[in-house]
C-alpha cells in the first residue's frame, strides 16, 4: 500500500486525462449530427437560455422606450390636443344641426304667414321671478316698434314693449301685466286671456255668462284691439270654474308655447 | 368708514351685477332661480343693520333696473329680507351649524309675501296659485342652498379687496358667518 502512495498523483493524473478522453469521445459529434450528450445538455440547458435571452430582450426594448420617451410624449401630447378639438368640433356640428332643424321649421312656419316676420334669437331673461319678459336680438334697426307681436312656431308668445337699436324687450303672456284679446277656436265666444298664473298655465276670462268653453278647446287671438292679428294660437284650454258665484266664467289655459325653453321667435316687421 | 366695510360694499357693488348678469344670460330657465334674492339675505347675514337694510335696497334697485319694470319693488322686498336676515341673526346662535341657512329660509319667505302683497296691490294679476306653488316653494330651496356659497364668495372678494384696502390697526379680514361682525 505505502509504495502505491508515492504514485499517487501520478494515478490521478491518468484517471482524469482518461475520463476526459473518454468524455469527448462519447460526447463528441459526428458531422452535422449532435450526439445524445450534446442533445441532453442543450435541453438542460435550454429554460436557462431563454430566461437569459428574456431577460436581455426586456432590457432592451426599456433602454429603447427610455431613448425614445421624448418622442412619445411630444406625439401623445399632439393627438390628446387633437382628440379634444375634434370632440369640441362634433360638439359644436351637434349644436349647428340642431339650430338648423329648428329654423327650417321657423322659415316653413313663416311662409305660411301673410304679414312679414323677422327671426330673432333669445338672448337673455328676466331675472325676476315676478315678471316674465325676454330680450330679443333685433331691435329698431332691423324695423321691430313696440307693441309688435311675437311668435314662434307653435303660438302667440307675446309684443314688444321695449326697443333698442340692436335688441328689444318682449311682454310674454305669462306675465302678470299681460293682455290678449281672445276667443274659443270652436264656439267663438270671446273673452281676454292674462297672464300671472306661471309659465305653465294662462287664465281666459269670459265676456259672457253663457261662454260655451269644454276642457281641450283652442283659444285664439281674436284680432280685438290694434296690437295682435286675429288667428293666432295661444292655448288649449285644460280647466274650466266660476269664480264666485254670480260671476262670469273663467278657465285655465296651457299655453302652446313652452316659454321656458324659447330659443327662437319671430317678430312682426310693419 | 374702515377699509373692513367699504371692502365688503365694494364687494357687493361688484358681485350683483355680475350675478345677474350670469342669471340673465345663462340661467334663464332655472326654475325660482333669485340670485339678487339670495344676495340680499347674505348681506343681511354678514353687515349689521343698518348697512344690511341699505345694501339690501340697493342690491334691489340694481335688480329693477336690470329687469326694467315698477322701480323699487325689487328694492323694498330685498331690503325687507336684509332686515329679517340680520334680525333673525342676532336670535340665533352664528356658529350654529346652518344658521344662516335657516336666516336665509325665513327672510326669503318673508320678503315673497311682501312681493306678492305689493303686486296685489299694484293691481297686477298674479294668482295665490302662482305664488303659493310656483314662487315661494322655490324661493326657499334656492336660499337655503345657496346662501353659504354665496357668503363665502363675498367674503372672499371683499378680503381681497381689504388687502388692497387694509384696516388702520391693520388687523387681519376674516369676514365669515360665524366670526364676528364686522
Amino acid at each position: 500500500m505505502r509504495r502505491l502512495f508515492p504514485y499517487k498523483k501520478l494515478i490521478i493524473l491518468v484517471l482524469l486525462v482518461a475520463a476526459s478522453v473518454f468524455l469527448m469521445n462519447i460526447t463528441g459529434s459526428s458531422g452535422d449530427t449532435p450526439s445524445l450528450w450534446e442533445k441532453i445538455l442543450w435541453k438542460g440547458m435550454q429554460p436557462f437560455l431563454d430566461g437569459l435571452l428574456a431577460v436581455k430582450d426586456k432590457f432592451g426594448e426599456y433602454s429603447a422606450l427610455f431613448q425614445q420617451k421624448e418622442a412619445l410624449l411630444q406625439e401623445n401630447r399632439e393627438l390628446k390636443s387633437r382628440l379634444e378639438s375634434l370632440e369640441s368640433l362634433l360638439t359644436r356640428l351637434k349644436e349647428i344641426e340642431n339650430e338648423n332643424r329648428r329654423l327650417k321649421e321657423l322659415l316653413g312656419f313663416r311662409e305660411q304667414l301673410e304679414q312679414e316676420y323677422k327671426a330673432a334669437d333669445v338672448i337673455g331673461r328676466s331675472p325676476s321671478k315676478w315678471f316674465s319678459t325676454i330680450t330679443i336680438s333685433l331691435g329698431s334697426a332691423d324695423g321691430v316698434t313696440v307693441d309688435a307681436p311675437v311668435i314662434s312656431r307653435k303660438g302667440l308668445v307675446g309684443r314688444v314693449i321695449k326697443v333698442d337699436a340692436r335688441s328689444a324687450q318682449v311682454l310674454m303672456l305669462t306675465d302678470p301685466e299681460s293682455g290678449v284679446g281672445s276667443l274659443i277656436s270652436r264656439s267663438r265666444d270671446y273673452g281676454a286671456v292674462v297672464g300671472g298664473s306661471g309659465s305653465e298655465a294662462l287664465v281666459m276670462r269670459f265676456f259672457s255668462r253663457d261662454a260655451d268653453v269644454r276642457v281641450g278647446d283652442e283659444v285664439l287671438t281674436s284680432g280685438v284691439g290694434s296690437v295682435y292679428p286675429a288667428g293666432l294660437l295661444i292655448g288649449y284650454v285644460t280647466e274650466v270654474y266660476v269664480p264666485q258665484p254670480g260671476l262670469v266664467k273663467e278657465c285655465y289655459v296651457r299655453p302652446a308655447v313652452d316659454f321656458a325653453h324659447l330659443e327662437e321667435v319671430l317678430v312682426m316687421i310693419e | 368708514m374702515n377699509g373692513k366695510r367699504m371692502s365688503i360694499f365694494i364687494a357687493y357693488a361688484l358681485l350683483t351685477p355680475l350675478l345677474l348678469l350670469i342669471q340673465y344670460v345663462y340661467l334663464g330657465s332655472a326654475k325660482g332661480l333669485d340670485l339678487a334674492m339670495v344676495m340680499a339675505c347674505s348681506a343681511g347675514w354678514l353687515i349689521p343693520l343698518p348697512g344690511s337694510w341699505v345694501t339690501g335696497f340697493c342690491i334691489g334697485l340694481i335688480q329693477d333696473v336690470f329687469t326694467g319694470r315698477a322701480l323699487g319693488f325689487s328694492a323694498l322686498s330685498l331690503s325687507v329680507i336684509s332686515i329679517v336676515t340680520s334680525q333673525v341673526r342676532g336670535f340665533l346662535n352664528p356658529g350654529m351649524p346652518f344658521a344662516d341657512n335657516i336666516a336665509a329660509v325665513i327672510s326669503a319667505g318673508v320678503g315673497d309675501c311682501v312681493s306678492y302683497a305689493s303686486l296685489r296691490l299694484l293691481n297686477m294679476a298674479v294668482t295665490w296659485e302662482f305664488f303659493a306653488r310656483d314662487v315661494l316653494p322655490y324661493s326657499l330651496i334656492w336660499s337655503f342652498a345657496l346662501i353659504i356659497p354665496v357668503n363665502l364668495m363675498v367674503s372672499g372678494v371683499a378680503g381681497i379687496i381689504a388687502m388692497v384696502w387694509p384696516d388702520k390697526k391693520g388687523k387681519g379680514v376674516g369676514i365669515a358667518s360665524h366670526e364676528p361682525r364686522l
